[in-house]
């Protein structure tokens, strides 16, 4: 894998924790490990298995419950996002915003499932978190072309 | 007629004088200055010539000293800030006392609602120690690490601490539900609550010592089909603004 790939993954993840410590509430915050995920995947798909561990391990380490199930499907996203890549050009930005807000959608939905958290209010917060991690691709891509 | 006149003028520049006379001391003075003020100004140039390299580097110095004097200021001001934080909150608590730490990190997760801190066993903390700030409880902690912990805000959906109407004494469960508001149930229909009405621990059974604050009655739903009534609460601390916490010793 190229450095700027493997520099933009880092960049994604650190970038979450410093967001996630300057929002008052997680829901405010991006996806952002999401995003490198489905962006770095999307352009070398032969490592999706260690890149979707590195992001599934990162995000479980933050985790006080469900911890396997976060795992396991951002591991999901990753086979997913390789198994795209071999059909259609996942690294087309329409591609890509498509894949980031389903599986966003998919993960925060599937959250909320499994935490039994069916209210209006959080549904609002979810479509909110969904939104501010679509819109973060964009960045996420200019950073990536910039390195 | 002409001497009237002149006497006239006179008088209406004394009285002008008088009634200005403040400003117009203030001006003639700097006028008669001006001559002596701009010898002793060439004068200074003059005997200051020969000592400018000096003084170039005298004032180099000196600002280094000035940057170096403001740090050290910024840095004093900063340990007076913590130390009046950490004073606060050991004010804050009438019972026993533990040790302050810092929060390092907050979920990445929406759906769960905790602060990673960077005190652990090490310090004496437990699972179920007691997590608190100036103005409220914040949690407890949930995973214990030698050097860190995590802890379970009240605002997290898996979070249920025995609640107390400071008021009334009507005793309900505050709940955690997932966003910035908790809710307090189990109350009967015809519950003694209103909104502004505050909510504190009630020490029954659990980590959480009586009479800690957790927040304030924002609204109340009664069901008069069910009988039942609920309460949401505004927590008094602020998780999202966190940064130094105190961590009460568990009851011996």
């Amino acid at each position: 894998m190229s450095l700027p790939l493997t520099v933009a993954f880092a960049l994604g993840l650190a970038a979450h924790v410093l967001l996630a410590n300057a929002f008052p509430s997680p829901w405010w915050v991006p996806d952002l490990s999401l995003v490198v995920l489905v962006i770095v995947v999307a352009r070398v798909p032969d490592r999706w298995l260690s890149l979707s561990w590195l992001a599934g391990v990162f995000k479980m380490t933050w985790a006080v419950r469900f911890p396997g199930q976060i795992l396991v499907s951002t591991l999901f996203v990753g086979w997913v996002v390789q198994a795209l890549s071999r059909r259609l050009d996942t690294t087309d930005p329409r591609t890509e915003w498509l894949i980031v807000g389903l599986a966003s959608l998919c993960l925060t939905l599937g959250a909320l499932w499994v935490e039994e958290l069916w209210t209006v209010p959080l549904m609002g917060l979810a479509v909110v978190h969904v939104s501010l991690t679509v819109l973060a691709v964009p960045l996420a891509r200019q950073v990536l072309r910039a390195l | 007629m002409r001497r009237s006149r002149v006497l006239a003028l006179n008088i209406l520049l004394l009285a002008g004088v008088l009634v200005l006379q403040e400003p117009v001391r203030r001006n003639a003075l700097v006028l008669l200055r001006l001559p002596f003020t701009l010898t002793a100004g060439t004068l200074r140039v003059l005997m200051t010539l020969p000592r400018l390299p000096s003084l170039s580097q005298e004032n180099e110095r000196l600002r280094a000293e000035l940057v170096q004097r403001e740090l050290e200021t910024a840095q004093l001001r900063e340990s007076l800030r913590r130390a009046q934080e950490d004073h606060a909150l050991l004010e804050a608590v009438p019972g026993p006392h533990g040790v302050t730490a810092a929060v390092i990190g907050r979920s990445l997760i929406p759906t769960q609602q905790t602060i990673w801190l960077d005190r652990g066993s090490r310090h004496g903390l437990t699972l179920d120690s007691v997590i608190v700030e100036a103005n409220g409880v914040i949690g407890r902690v949930l995973e214990l690490h030698p050097a860190s912990c995590f802890v379970l805000l009240l605002t997290d959906p898996e979070s249920r601490i025995a609640g107390l109407v400071e008021r009334s004494r009507e005793t309900g469960l505050l709940v955690g539900r997932g966003r910035g508001l908790c809710e307090l149930i189990y109350l009967d229909d015809s519950a003694d609550i209103e909104e502004g009405d505050r909510v504190v621990t009630a020490g029954l059974g659990g980590p959480f010592p009586k009479g800690l604050l957790l927040g304030t009655v924002v609204r109340v739903f009664r069901n008069q089909a069910t009988g039942a009534a609920w309460a949401s609460v505004r927590p008094a601390a602020r998780p999202g603004r966190l940064e130094h916490v105190l961590c009460l010793s568990p009851s011996p």
